[in-house]
């Protein structure tokens, strides 16, 4: 029996009535920095990366619109080729985690009890490891770079996605519908394809933003620390880590980078917390 | 068994509850006395959860009530106080049961806890060891001796005890009106006839008015004396239960009646149904609400119907009467 | 002429292991199902009787190999369809159709009602693609629904559609039992008697055994020809239903006739 005032969403319905504050403003945010990653691949306010014959270590000016760094780098440039960075550093640590962590989740949730609970010890030793030890161990073998880092975190990451789909999975499993879909003749495999994963993309796409965001922390920590990207590739955690040296003297050389950071973290939280909040009620399903 | 010999405690009048633009609920007015058990039918879409949310200042977010709500003795509107008077009241001189008792109890206290809690909160001066004491003859009343129920937990109580422990909680500050929102629909039928005794005996030992809403007729003719029928968020027929059930006016209480009984007719016969669907909220027809679903409805449906009293003369007209132009079993024409 | 009963149940028993409290010993074992016999005629009209708790659903469902029972035989058509893997059960899908309870749960809300209706025909390789969709608006127009119901999502449909959304797929693959689990419980008064109907017809026309759980007793009473009562895992009595309404034998039926509240 339905509530009269409640309005019901799905597939096919208003999705307007579903916006609400943190997914609209987490939605820019996120849009913005993809727009510069987009326009960085055909144009940037001056030449990337070209050490240019200005002085180093301008305040924003008006040819220079964040000032440059100690390379004499055009800094507004660098932010955004870095934006480029922030992007596929959370396409490849999520994509890596969401490809390796929901079908472990849905095995976890309809293999026998003693398998599951392999899977599950497996999950909870892997969530023990920190991130960034993860990453700084890969770093060591395969030497750091972007992709190694990227990969570490991601594999770090697979437990939260295994988790939250193993739990999603067990609920809609024990739905009527998944009952009937057996009645019906359907056998373990189709039911994970058909029904289950696809009353878990919510579930999914949510987890996806928020590790979206700690992706691009840790990538910047990784940076900072020396062992992310490389030197001449542009990032934002890289900058971090070069402007250390002139905190006192040049302070917007860290405080750009850091804004740029906090910003794209934010976006990807709101957009996570916004996203839960309008698919919520239809995807807690049973 | 005239209303107007005994107190009345709740007046409703003029009730429209509406979500933004869409009304919900239209025109709503009666009345329950002192000691009298009102029935309000319904099925879902018609609005009769939302009459009693709207009575007890329960509405959800965005869903706003107009109107006047009486409580006897009381002057001010009920729509109109504070949220602190509202807390004042509940739980003291107004109390509901709603239908899951499970959600309704806090997991983790003791039973007669959270009955005692309930105590003290509307009783001052109350001591803590007052409160559980009292608290454990309410809990008596409704069949959980304190010896073997008292100190449970809800877990570990069936669905009818837990419910029973509900409506202790609902008595113990001896309201004068109760509002009962399907308190034995998801109980088994055995079970549900022993927490409809508990229901009315507590009502009656407290000469308490009680507001029972349901899908179910037979319940509603077990236990009210007088029943009001809603659709499409108004009361479309009112009346004495036997009276109505008997020889209802309006033509969806009929159907209903007549869709309730699967006793009369032979095993396989096709049931009388009505025909088409409830409309989703504020998709209902204008005039006569029932329109496009009744057998005999005409162009005068297309007009709202004026309440007609089912006798001529009658001390609270809206006590007893239809919205119906072309009643059922009309004696005269 | 002795004919194949559609269902046979012998000493069928289903026992559940519940949660372990310490962890020196399993959990204890709780018989949901204990005993039961019970034979189903071809073409003839079963309800089950019982309150929660009784074991009516996991009666039900063992009898669809949806669940395997912990001892005992279960027949269908003369098959054992115990202890076999879901392979070799297919021909029991197309055997059996079923309706749920809950018309809220039973629908996946991410599939078009159209992919619904013809999941048994998926599953099961019946018909091509095209064939399936006839059969998908045969059978939406079999329980009085359009043929645009096929486009939409569950939630576009009241809780009356949407069972007789589920009917349409229990009958899709066409099977010759169809067995319904609370079917009307869930909804309004006045759309029962629609569903009920409904049933009914269903079963009529196309000579359909069936087996009908509930804990209303009167709707059992308007649909079936032979009513068992289930109490704590067990069958309290089993009559024909004129027989037990007028004279109940064991005193729980004569508790749950007692306990129905009555118009007038």
């Amino acid at each position: 029996m339905t509530s009269p005032t409640r309005p019901t969403t799905g597939p096919g319905l208003d999705w307007r009535a579903r916006l609400n504050a943190p997914l609209l403003i987490g939605g820019a945010l996120v849009l913005l920095i993809t727009g510069m990653a987009l326009l960085s691949l055909v144009w940037t306010p001056h030449p990337p990366m070209k050490v240019l014959s200005t002085p180093a270590y301008q305040t924003p000016n008006a040819e220079y619109w964040l000032g440059t760094d100690r390379f004499r780098r055009d800094v507004f440039t660098q932010i955004i080729l870095g934006s480029r960075t922030t992007l596929y550093v959370g396409v490849v640590a999520v994509g890596v985690a969401a490809l390796v962590g929901v079908p472990l989740g849905v095995l976890a949730a309809m293999a026998p009890r003693w398998f599951a609970g392999l899977v599950m010890r497996g999950n909870d030793i892997l969530l023990a490891f920190p991130a960034l030890l993860l990453a700084i161990m890969f770093a060591a073998i395969y030497g750091g770079s972007t992709r190694v880092a990227m990969v570490a975190i991601g594999i770090a990451t697979i437990p939260n996605f295994a988790r939250i789909t193993r739990s999603g999975a067990l609920s809609v499993l024990s739905s009527d519908y998944v009952l009937a879909a057996r009645a019906a003749g359907r056998g373990p495999l189709a039911i994970a394809t058909r029904h289950v994963l696809p009353n878990l993309t919510g579930l999914v796409i949510v987890q996806a933003s928020v590790s979206f965001a700690i992706a691009i922390l840790a990538e910047a920590a990784l940076a900072y620390l020396g062992l992310g990207t490389p030197t001449g590739q542009p990032s934002w955690g890289r900058m971090l880590f070069e402007a250390q040296s002139t905190l006192r003297s040049a302070p917007h050389l860290a405080l750009i980078p850091g804004a740029a950071i906090a910003l794209a973290v934010l976006g990807f939280n709101l957009l996570g917390d916004g996203l839960r909040d309008a698919l919520d009620p239809q995807l807690a399903s049973r | 068994m005239s209303a107007a010999d005994t107190a009345v405690v709740l007046e409703v009048d003029g009730l429209d509850v509406a979500a933004g633009s869409t009304s919900l609920l239209s025109q709503v007015r009666f009345t329950v006395a002192a000691g009298e058990r009102v029935g309000l039918i319904g099925e879902s879409g018609s609005g009769k959860s939302l009459t009693a949310l709207a009575v007890m200042g329960l509405l959800p977010d965005g869903v706003r009530a107009r109107g006047t709500v009486r409580l006897h003795g009381r002057p001010q509107n009920l729509l109109e106080q504070s949220a602190a008077q509202w807390a004042a009241l509940r739980g003291d001189e107004m109390t509901m049961v709603f239908q899951e008792p499970m959600t309704a109890l806090n997991p983790t206290m003791r039973v007669s806890a959270q009955v005692a809690e309930v105590i003290r909160l509307h009783r001052n001066g109350v001591s803590r060891a007052e409160a559980l004491r009292r608290a454990e003859d309410v809990l008596d009343q409704v069949g959980l001796p304190a010896a073997q129920t008292a100190r449970a937990y809800p877990h570990q109580l069936s669905g009818g005890q837990r419910q029973r422990v509900v409506i202790a909680i609902a008595l113990a500050c001896d309201p004068r009106l109760l509002i009962c929102d399907e308190p034995s629909t998801a109980l088994d039928v055995t079970v549900q006839a022993r927490v409809l005794e508990e229901i009315v005996s507590g009502v009656r030992a407290r000469e308490a008015a009680l507001l029972f809403i349901t899908h179910d007729l037979a319940v509603v003719a077990q236990v009210c004396e007088r029943v009001l029928v809603m659709y499409g968020g108004r009361i479309v027929e009112a009346g004495a239960v036997h009276e109505v059930f008997t020889d209802p006016r309006h033509h969806y209480t009929a159907g209903l009646l007549a869709a309730s009984d699967l006793t009369s007719l032979g095993r396989g016969a096709v049931l009388p149904t009505i025909e088409g669907t409830v409309p989703a909220a504020g998709q209902f027809p204008s005039g006569c609400v029932f329109r496009t679903r009744c057998p005999r409805a005409d162009r005068a449906c297309e007009v709202p119907p004026p309440w007609t009293a089912r006798e001529p003369e009658v001390a609270d007209p809206a006590a007893s009467g239809f919205a119906c132009v072309h009643p059922t079993g009309e004696r005269h024409g | 002429m002795a004919e194949q009963p559609a269902i046979a149940m012998r000493g069928v028993g289903r026992t559940f292991r519940q949660a372990r409290t310490s962890w020196r010993e399993p959990g204890p074992a709780v018989p949901a199902v204990r005993d039961v016999d019970l034979t189903v005629a071809a073409g003839e009209r079963v309800g089950i009787v019982g309150e929660s708790g009784s074991g009516k659903s996991t009666l039900l469902r063992m009898m669809c190999a949806l669940d395997h029972p912990t001892h005992g035989t279960v027949q269908v058509q003369g098959r054992s369809i115990v202890g076999q893997s879901w392979r070799r059960l297919q021909w029991v899908r197309g055997e059996i159709g079923v309706v749920f309870q809950d018309p809220m749960s039973s629908l996946d809300p991410r599939m078009r009602v159209g992919e619904t209706v013809a999941e048994p025909l998926v599953a099961q390789r019946i018909g091509t693609r095209s064939s399936r969709a006839d059969r998908v608006r045969e059978m939406l127009a079999a329980v009085g629904l359009p043929d645009d119901a096929a486009r939409r999502y569950p939630h576009q449909f009241s809780g009356g559609q949407r069972q007789r959304i589920s009917i349409a797929r229990a009958l899709a693959p066409s099977p010759s039992i169809l067995v319904a689990d609370e079917p009307v419980s869930a909804l309004d008064v006045s759309v029962r008697a629609q569903v009920l109907n409904l049933v009914t017809e269903v079963v009529r026309t196309r000579g359909l055994t069936l087996v009908f759980v509930s804990h209303d007793l009167s709707v059992v009473r308007q649909v079936c020809d032979r009513v068992a009562v289930m109490r704590h895992g067990e069958l309290v009595e089993v009559a024909a239903t004129d027989r037990l309404f007028e004279a109940p034998q064991h005193e729980y039926t004569q508790e749950l006739l007692a306990a129905i509240p009555t118009l007038h």
